[in-house]
């Protein structure tokens, strides 16, 4: 955190190589949980670029109640409702399988281990685009990016006893249709 | 207990939150039925958590870095600007480029009439060219606006329409698209395709023609 904010300042005060250095730290993040919450590889990375020209332009307003992450995930993750509200759908699946060398690189010894992690990780990807995007955000945040309740409220801008009840029903229509699909 | 610490309760433990003789006594209170829940959520959520990270594409801080560095002002931009900017000259910039118009429509021909006998490249600074060679060591500019294309390339019959070479355009955070190419004297036919599927016309082009499959390709002349 004192070193983003060393790098902020630094963008502040007109460096931009500074700058470079926070997308470099932040992109891994921003770019996971686009990923995971619109399901499309190139759409999470055309608002990954976004997010960062975003967060760039407002950077001033930036008061730092809260890590630099959870307010790029903030952005990130505004820019990815918009975009779904105004495609009307509810995930922008479909690539899984364009993508399949990059998802899956775990077991590259045994080609049999890695199709069937391969499988499971579609069929869990398949369940996150299934959920509303209000329930999948938050299991994203919880179970994959392991924030706290606090630090979903404060992205979400929601009371933490409403993560709370939002995480609750997540967890248990994650848990339903995995069973249906398993 | 009741249903709201029932529910708190339920959450930590699948937070593993709760410490081991914690949730064993919770554990103990529950049905069968409900630790059976309890645990196959967990699992599920278990598989969750094991999606792998993705690398975010190699690319992006460079594009973030483009689309936010101040963007370069060509020589006749700043130019105006610096004339725009001295009000004490009297210069106004509608007025002088007219005033330049007029000129070059009147002098130009003079200088365009070529020599008896001479050959087109004698006087080449003054010859009409379909796309005036830019800051490139004499290489063509070719451009299109696409703020939504993934890719552009540039196909002609200077590359086998693709089949020879591949010519990429690179875009701007404007939306351009634009690459320069060394081309030799001739005439050339050339389109643009966009995401490796859509071929688009050149709006900008000065002569198009009619090709074998029911498009228009862009005609360019270098003299």
């Amino acid at each position: 955190m004192s070193e983003d904010k060393a790098l902020i300042d630094a963008c502040l005060a007109g460096r931009l190589e500074a700058y470079e250095a926070l997308v470099r730290r932040h992109q891994q993040k921003v770019f996971n949980v686009l990923y995971r919450f619109l399901g499309n590889y190139e759409a999470s990375q055309d608002l990954s670029q976004e997010t960062f020209l975003s967060a760039y332009q407002k950077l001033g307003t930036f008061g730092g109640k809260s890590a630099l992450s959870t307010w790029l995930c903030q952005i990130a993750l505004n820019k990815a409702r918009d975009m779904l509200r105004s495609n009307g759908v509810n995930s922008l699946c479909e690539d899984v399988e364009d993508h399949g060398d990059t998802l899956v690189a775990a077991d590259t010894t045994r080609p049999d281990r890695r199709a069937e992690q391969g499988q499971a990780r579609e069929r869990i990807q398949g369940i996150l685009n299934r959920m509303p995007p209000h329930y999948r955000e938050v299991l994203i945040l919880k179970h994959l990016e392991e924030h706290s309740n606090e630090e979903i409220a404060a992205m979400l801008d929601e009371t933490v006893d409403n993560v709370k009840v939002r995480t609750f029903r997540a967890r248990q229509m994650f848990k339903q249709l995995f069973g249906e699909l398993s | 207990m009741n249903a709201l610490q029932f529910d708190e309760a339920w959450q930590r433990c699948l937070d593993r939150e709760m410490g081991r003789s914690e949730e064993t006594v919770f554990l103990a209170r529950l049905s069968e039925a409900e630790r059976l829940e309890l645990f196959a959520t967990r699992a599920a959520l278990g598989e969750l958590e094991c999606l792998p990270r993705i690398s975010a594409p190699a690319d992006l801080a460079a594009r973030v870095m483009v689309a936010i560095s101040p963007k370069k002002q060509s020589a006749f931009t700043r130019l105006r600007r610096w004339l725009e900017s001295r009000p004490m000259l009297g210069w106004e910039f509608g007025g002088a480029a007219l005033a330049a118009s007029v000129l070059f429509v009147t002098l130009a021909p003079q200088f365009m009439t070529l020599p008896a006998g001479g050959s087109p490249h004698a006087s080449p600074s003054l010859m009409p060219v379909s796309h005036a060679p830019g800051g490139n060591g004499g290489a063509l500019q070719f451009s299109l606006y696409a703020p939504q294309a993934r890719s552009v390339a540039l196909i002609g019959d200077f590359n086998g329409w693709g089949s020879t070479a591949e010519i990429k355009l690179k875009p701007a955070a404007n939306g351009m698209w634009s690459v320069a190419v060394p081309l030799p004297a001739g005439s050339y036919q050339y389109a643009f395709l966009l995401d490796d599927r859509r071929w688009v016309t050149d709006p900008r082009a000065e002569r198009r023609v009619n090709d074998d499959f029911g498009r228009q390709n862009a005609v360019v002349t270098i003299i």
